[in-house]
């Protein structure tokens, strides 16, 4: 868009929307609590039930087992999913690590399962009942022990997620561009 | 959660008596137990629910003291103006704590139980000795910045996080309870609660069953009263280090320190030095001390803020 | 309280209004009946009716969104109607 004429009039400048303290529609409904959230919707999804996430109790390295019997006879519990019976399990463009992880672990508390129920409560009674087995992989943690092997990338170069490398704070022009 | 019978205690020796089973609590303002019971960390089997016990009163003691019911709430203790007036370093402690919503339901007795903050405390990933003697303590080599720098041991280097214990440390409060037997007893703060040593999971001096049912103040000893809480927010956070301090306008006085161990921590000995100023104070509170790199710091915070309390106090006395 | 709250926009995807409300509204009858809080200099008087109060007893409501100018102009509105 090119501005090489000059401004004239045009509807916003009557200020008659644009520009006022309009209140918003859904203020009366939030200020008295009476707005419905998506999950209080029981007239367009009645009935639903409720999930809790198991996270990785580990950081790296294998699920090597997931017991969910426990869970499974509780009240109320409807299903554990897991990597493995979830189905085919995609990842978001801009999600590092799969959301159900498994059987590898890519970080702390990755989800690796999921306790679906008819109440919270009940998911999440159940979720301390599933019992995970492990193999803990060694993996780094600590940056100071690994800063020696640190590698300084050049400037222009691509990373493994598209992202081009355009110079660190030191590096960067001073003048604005 | 897992399932739990619940009962109202009548009187305090039949709530004494109801919690001295195996996997009973008292519940109170439940501020800390619903927390710890919906993580899991705590598993009663049994809630003697305390709250209708007419234990809720401030009232004066023969000796010029004030004895502070165990159900008194954080904020009416606080507030009540004998407390404001004589006791101020308690109602500035209590006034540091939590929000105005904690505060308004926390008892003075939930206040003096409640358990750390230790992230692996509350990590049921990580190996506790407080969560299951024994299995080791994760955050010794662990992220360690907001934990103890002295009384620790190589069991556990959790720190206790009530500022009104640190207030009721320097004043000398005593804690009166009452034992399913009936008997009674009242137990010096110092010795309420207990260094983690090789059994960081027993936390207090109290036997199975035994009900607090009050706590109890001397005499007023005057002074300017002061609690500073340094912590990395202004609200709502806890302690990195606390300073409670009483000075006299001669220059004795005492300290006691929050966030830097299981416990508060004063050493009569050490305040005798308070004249010759903070350093010299600190030098002999963390004599014993073991800090790690992360948590050094406090060594230094706790001296400064000291050091901030003694010069103010000689500008305004 | 509500109708402060509407006015002065004090939310966005209002969550935690039900809480900033009702805890507002006690908080103010606090300060009123002379209850103390962490930044109240002189505890042997009342407290103020201050910005400094209100955001200190207000630090039990967290808003993610970030709603909270807005949401203490409304208190201060209808905490100035009150004085």
């Amino acid at each position: 868009m090119k501005f090489d004429a000059p401004a004239t009039t045009n509807p916003i400048d009557q200020l008659r929307i644009v520009g006022q303290p309009t209140d918003r529609i859904d203020g009366p409904l939030k200020t008295t609590g009476r707005a419905p959230y998506a999950y209080e919707r029981y007239d367009v999804a009645p009935n639903a039930a409720y999930g809790y996430v198991i996270g990785s109790a580990i950081a790296k390295g294998r699920i090597l087992s997931i017991d969910a019997a426990g869970a499974k006879a509780l009240p109320g519990v409807l299903a554990v999913l897991t990597a493995e019976n979830a189905g085919k399990l995609g990842k978001g463009a801009t999600n590092a690590a799969p959301l159900l992880g498994g059987p590898d672990v890519a970080h702390y508390h990755q989800a690796i399962a999921l306790v679906v129920a008819e109440s919270f409560e009940q998911a999440r009674a159940g979720a301390a009942l599933v019992k995970v087995e492990y193999y803990r992989a060694p993996g780094a943690f600590d940056l100071a022990a690994a800063k020696d092997s640190a590698v300084i990338p050049q400037i222009g170069q691509v990373g493994e997620r598209g992202w081009r490398f355009r110079g660190g704070l030191r590096r960067r022009s001073r003048t604005p561009r | 959660m897992r399932p739990f019978t619940y009962e109202r205690a009548r009187t305090p020796r039949e709530a004494a008596v109801a919690a001295r089973a195996e996997g009973a609590k008292f519940i109170a303002g439940g501020t800390n137990l619903l927390d710890l019971m919906k993580l899991e960390i705590e598993t009663p089997t049994h809630l003697v629910d305390v709250n209708g016990l007419a234990l809720d009163k401030i009232e004066p003691t023969g000796d010029g003291g004030l004895r502070i019911g165990a159900l008194v709430r954080n904020t009416d203790l606080a507030a009540d103006p004998r407390v404001r007036k004589n006791y101020l370093l308690l109602s500035r402690a209590l006034l540091a704590g939590a929000s105005g919503q904690l505060r308004n339901k926390a008892t003075t007795a939930g206040n003096l139980l409640q358990r750390t903050r230790c992230p692996y405390f509350y990590d049921p990933n990580q190996p506790c000795n407080k969560r299951q003697p024994g299995s080791g303590c994760s955050a010794i080599g662990g992220y360690t910045r907001s934990l103890a720098v002295v009384g620790g041991s190589e069991a556990c280097i959790a720190t206790h996080s009530s500022d009104m214990a640190v207030a009721m440390r320097a004043l000398d409060a005593k804690v009166e309870t009452v034992q399913p037997d009936g008997s009674e007893r009242a137990i010096p703060i110092a010795d309420f609660h207990r260094l983690p040593g090789d059994t960081p999971h027993l936390e207090t001096a109290l036997t199975p069953g035994e009900l607090i049912t009050s706590v109890v103040l001397p005499k007023p000893v005057g002074g300017k009263q002061v609690y500073l809480k340094v912590r990395d927010r202004a609200s709502y956070a806890f302690a990195l280090v606390s300073v409670g301090a009483i000075v006299h306008s001669d220059g004795t006085g005492r300290v006691a320190l929050g966030g830097v161990a299981p416990k508060p921590w004063r050493d009569e000995a050490a305040e005798a030095d308070l004249p010759r100023g903070a350093k010299a104070v600190t030098g002999r509170l963390f004599a014993e001390a073991q800090p790690t790199d992360e948590n050094a710091f406090k060594v230094q915070l706790a001296e400064r803020t000291l050091g901030a309390i003694l010069t103010e106090a000689r500008a305004n006395p | 309280m509500q109708a402060a709250f509407i006015k002065h926009d004090g939310y966005q995807c209002g969550y935690c209004t039900p809480g900033q409300i009702c805890s507002s509204v006690a908080m103010l009858k606090e300060v009123e009946a002379g209850v103390p809080s962490l930044v109240t200099d002189d505890l042997t008087a009342s407290p103020e009716a201050s910005l400094a109060e209100f955001r200190e007893r207000m630090s039990g409501n967290i808003c993610r969104c970030g709603a909270y100018s807005n949401i203490m102009e409304a208190i201060q509105e209808v905490a100035g109607r009150k004085a």
